[in-house]
């Protein structure tokens, strides 16, 4: 298929600490952006991205590697449901990082436009903070402390929610 | 690990708060509602981030005027906003207090406007004065394509106008502890309004005579009915002539899940019905391809004249358990074309399904019983698994049955006892056989030496605890090409005497040999592996794992290499 004719062709990424990740084109094109890049002809041999670092860069890669290789959708429905599951069983396994790490690859893949990665971040952020009280979240999510809600402000917000509350 | 993210909590920055607000309402529309809602006091940034959620989950606050008059203009406000974003689903909860009904009517507008797909509208008074005077505004909705789901909880009231079409797209309607008040125009008028209704819920409904008339407005598309939380008092009267009456039968709640066209037929019956009119009962099971029963049901079945019935189109059949089996045998009488049983609550065999053997249709491919316990696994267990001509340890699975006479093409056989000498017939029939030391013991026993196992292909044994057996077995399976020891080959050092003899499974068609081994390949499996390898002439693979061979061996073994075998040691 298309793979063995786009494998040849390489990318190269470079973060914001200057380090080079040569991959695959195909595995490039996961993200929505470099493939508008590439398809506009405006993408050089390397692509500087001034905003990620080399840590949440590789990350995104592993990521990338992972699903370019899994068959896609359309193809045999016999195969889909395996793979399906392998997919599913990686990605919970590569959401085992701290939230830092999470915040930046959101972040990144943001800016990147790589759609299952964003899902699978804001799931993951999503399933760290249900239940937990608004003090827990601000910790967990490292919310700026000069950032908060005046006391007025606050009993004004609890009131206009006082079912969530309660 | 804790350690390490306090001190990020000092030094890294606040990203979440920076990212675009599209991802933040992406991560708030994963969360309950509650705790979405909650989030408005996190910080600043958070504070209205609720607002442009898919999901509006509004709730009334019912303390004093002045904070309901604050949510009426935060609601205002807040569908403002948003303009024309789209609202997936509308939760509304208020009552009676101080409720400003225009306003509310106003909001649903919005709603249908911005295509609104879910509603929930959860109504609630204190007073029994208000009881039953919030209406529904049935004409909005006439020309929504987005709504698929309509929820109407609590004292609202249902005079549904008659009307060609009141909610083109609607799928699903639940209606709870609301249905109080409904005639049966309204009901009639509801369900004919709703051409592609698949699903009507109601809960805390009574139901009435009247409602036997319904059912001939339901469409075509119509799946399932839930009615939840009967009284039993009507369960065993009026409800059971209702559900007869809409060819819908369960206990309580009603999940056909498909319904193939008029008349009304189903595919999947779930039954625990014990009383009723079951002479019509019974005639709508008929249609059923899955019919699942509990004991008392099947009991009440059969005192209504199961015997005199043919279910043709029943397929697949799950039973809790049975508590008399001239029952089950009057079932699967009833069953001629069954080909999966499940026996869901334990299932402890007796001598009685002994004389289940005759009733067992040609077309029946799979008996499964989960939960034996050991001690019948050992005596009345075996006996049953053969009398069935199926056989496995503790559960039946034979994955293919060619045609007539019944035959496998796999059987996995740990049975020592039992009357073997149709055990060995019907392993005949096998293309892939597993047997453990003891089931070969017991067959060599039986007179293995005089059977000739024609179709086994492919064999897996755990160990050898005598040669002879083993011979006994390679001569009876002449067109053997895969062999597995998945333990060893042996474990007593017995000596090893080549047989004047060979087996001619292995002269003429072996082409696999593998061997897994726990330690070491001992001295006499060496000279046995070497007798293999020796008469192997087609031989395509060898493939031993050890843990520990030493090298003199794994050398020899390597030297044995002759042709195109290919020799692995693991």
């Amino acid at each position: 298929m298309s793979t063995s004719s786009s494998s040849s062709k390489k990318i190269v990424l470079k973060s914001a600490d200057n380090e080079t990740f040569e991959i695959d084109e195909i595995v490039a094109l996961e993200s929505q952006a470099i493939k508008n890049m590439i398809e506009d002809e405006c993408a050089d041999n390397v692509i500087p991205l001034g905003n990620i670092d080399s840590k949440t860069l590789s990350k995104i890669i592993e990521y990338c590697k992972k699903h370019a290789e899994s068959p896609k959708k359309d193809d045999n429905a016999d195969i889909d449901e395996k793979a399906v599951e392998d997919l599913k069983s990686f990605d919970a396994e590569f959401a085992k990082v701290d939230m830092p790490l999470i915040q930046d690859i959101l972040m990144a893949a943001n800016f990147l436009n790589i759609d299952n990665l964003i899902g699978l971040m804001c799931r993951t952020i999503a399933d760290r903070i249900k239940g937990k009280t608004p003090e827990e979240i601000r910790k967990i999510l490292n919310i700026n402390k000069n950032d908060l809600l005046s006391p007025e402000q606050e009993a004004k917000a609890r009131e206009e929610n006082s079912w969530a509350f309660d | 690990m804790n350690h390490s993210s306090s001190i990020n909590v000092e030094t890294k920055p606040d990203i979440i708060s920076n990212l675009p607000q599209t991802l933040l309402t992406h991560i708030l529309s994963l969360l309950p509602d509650v705790d979405a809602c909650r989030t408005s006091i996190l910080s600043k940034r958070w504070r209205d981030l609720r607002m442009f959620l898919p999901n509006l989950h509004l709730v009334m606050p019912t303390r004093t005027r002045e904070q309901v008059d604050k949510f009426y203009d935060l609601i205002d406000k807040t569908l403002a906003i948003r303009g024309g974003m789209s609202i997936q689903k509308f939760f509304l909860y208020y009552c009676s207090e101080q409720c400003d009904y225009d306003r509310v009517l106003n909001w649903l507008r919005i709603a249908v406007q911005c295509k609104v797909e879910i509603l929930v509208l959860k109504f609630l008074t204190k007073y029994p004065i208000h009881r039953g005077t919030v209406m529904f505004c049935w004409d909005l909705f006439k020309t929504c394509n987005t709504l698929v789901e309509l929820t109407l909880e609590g004292e609202i009231r249902l005079n549904v106008p008659k009307a060609d079409i009141l909610f083109p797209r609607l799928k699903k309607i639940s209606l709870i502890e609301s249905t109080s008040y409904i005639s049966y125009e309204s009901f009639e008028n509801l369900i004919t309004g709703c051409p592609v209704l698949e699903e009507l819920s109601l809960q805390g409904y009574e139901p009435t005579d009247n409602l036997r008339k319904l059912r001939d407005p339901l469409s075509q598309s119509f799946k399932r009915l839930k009615i939840c939380s009967v009284t039993r008092k009507y369960a065993t009267s009026k409800f059971d002539v209702l559900i007869h009456e809409y060819r819908y039968m369960q206990d309580y709640c009603i999940f056909p899940t498909h319904i193939a066209a008029k008349p009304l037929s189903f595919v999947e019956v779930y039954n625990r019905i014990t009383t009723g009119p079951f002479r019509y009962l019974v005639s709508y099971i008929a249609q059923a391809k899955i019919l699942t029963l509990t004991n008392s049901s099947l009991e009440a079945l059969v005192f209504h004249g199961l015997d005199k019935c043919t279910l043709s189109n029943v397929v697949t059949l799950t039973i809790d358990n049975i508590s008399n089996w001239n029952s089950l045998l009057v079932l699967l009488n009833s069953v001629p074309n069954l080909e999966h049983i499940t026996f869901s609550d334990g299932y402890e065999p007796t001598d009685n399904l002994r004389k289940l053997r005759d009733p067992l249709s040609q077309s029946f491919k799979r008996l499964k019983i989960c939960s034996v316990t050991r001690k019948y696994a050992t005596s009345k267990f075996d006996v049953l698994i053969h009398e069935y001509r199926y056989m496995q340890d503790y559960c039946i699975f034979p994955t293919h049955i060619a045609a007539k006479p019944l035959s496998f093409v796999e059987v996995y056989n740990r049975i020592t006892t039992g009357p073997f000498r149709y055990l060995v017939s019907y392993i005949a029939q096998a293309k892939i056989l597993t047997l453990t030391n003891s089931s070969l013991e017991a067959l060599v026993f039986h007179g293995l030496d005089k059977c000739t196992l024609s179709n086994v292909v492919t064999l897996t044994i755990d160990n050898i605890s005598n040669w002879n057996s083993l011979l006994v077995l390679l001569n009876s399976v002449p067109n053997l090409e895969h062999i597995t020891f998945s333990d060893g080959i042996s474990h007593n050092n017995m000596s090893w005497n080549p047989p004047m003899e060979p087996p001619a499974c292995l002269c003429l068609k072996m082409k696999e040999i593998i061997i897994l081994n726990r330690k070491t390949v001992s001295y006499e499996e060496f000279a046995f592996v070497r007798f293999l390898l020796k008469l192997s002439k087609n031989l395509e693979r060898l493939r031993i794992n050890a843990h520990v061979l030493d090298r003199m061996r794994r050398k020899q073994l390597l030297k044995f290499h002759h042709g195109l075998c290919q020799i692995e040691i693991v």
